[in-house]
């Protein structure tokens, strides 16, 4: 198999779909990313489908109804036990993390025009979903935490997420 | 089966209609693992699947019954082939898409 079954951005957008789901169509996809180009197009297909795969109809691809029954069980349990913002809370999360999703994309949309599709810029591009599901994670978990422990988290993981996308692109 | 419940199958596919019409049509002409069936779709029908539309509506052909796995031997390259309810459900949306352009073309004809 070429090498490029195994850069990190492929190998990341295949880990984003669900665990039974990579068991049963992981490998092809994977052999499927390797013989083409990762275009922008083919990546918002991929988070796309991702997206679908987690959120959306449970797919019967295996027969592990009993562990997909436990599963359910343990996220009920967790579902109980975790986050319950406010209605405040809830729409202050949600128009931040629109509010940074409108804002780097338009960052994105300028420094294109402004410098072309280069690492730096289409790494701003890739990281955007990261950046989304982390930022909607601390808004979520951190509400207990200071305004400098949740901006510092935020960070970092921003940076972080950027970091591992802008090597991703420069290989 | 009902011929309106089959059609019905491929609408309730959401976004993945499009793609889940063109792979049954790909797949009647036999067996193709998922990158055959990408490239003999845009072959005929010049439509690019993208890899998550691809696997999203292979999915659900599956789930439905509408397709199934032909040997796993190689996972890199699963071969997919038309199931009966999958023949069923293609004739069925296939008779509904002609019946709508012999239509279309009768009043255009008229107009």
């Amino acid at each position: 198999m070429p090498d490029k079954a195994r850069s990190p951005t492929r190998t990341l957008l295949v880990a984003l779909y669900p665990r039974d789901w990579r068991a049963r169509y992981g490998e092809e996809l994977t052999a499927i990313l390797a013989a083409r180009r990762l275009s922008p197009a083919i990546v918002f297909d991929l988070l796309g489908g991702a997206l679908d795969a987690r959120l959306g109809p449970r797919l019967q691809l295996t027969d592990n109804h009993g562990e997909n029954d436990m599963k359910l069980r343990a996220w009920t349990t967790c579902a109980a036990n975790g986050p319950q913002p406010t209605v405040r809370q809830s729409l202050f999360g949600a128009g931040l993390i629109n509010l940074v999703s409108l804002v780097l994309t338009t960052a994105f949309r300028l420094l294109k025009q402004e410098f072309g599709p280069v690492p730096a810029v289409a790494a701003l591009q890739d990281c955007l979903y990261m950046v989304v599901v982390a930022l909607s994670c601390t808004t979520m978990y951190m509400q207990q935490r200071s305004w400098r422990a949740q901006v510092c988290l935020v960070g970092f993981v921003m940076t972080l997420t950027y970091l591992i996308f802008l090597v991703a692109e420069s290989i | 089966m009902a011929k309106n419940e089959e059609e019905a199958e491929l609408a309730g596919f959401g976004r993945f209609s499009e793609a889940a019409l063109l792979i049954l049509i790909s797949l009647a002409a036999g067996p193709k693992h998922g990158y055959a069936m990408t490239e003999d779709i845009e072959a005929v029908a010049g439509v690019k699947l993208g890899p998550g539309t691809l696997y999203g509506a292979l999915a659900r052909l599956e789930t439905k019954g509408l397709i199934e796995v032909v040997s796993t031997e190689d996972k890199r390259r699963i071969p997919y082939r038309l199931t009966g309810a999958g023949e069923q459900a293609l004739r069925a949306q296939l008779a509904a898409m002609s019946a709508m352009a012999r239509l279309g073309e009768g009043r255009l004809a008229n107009a």
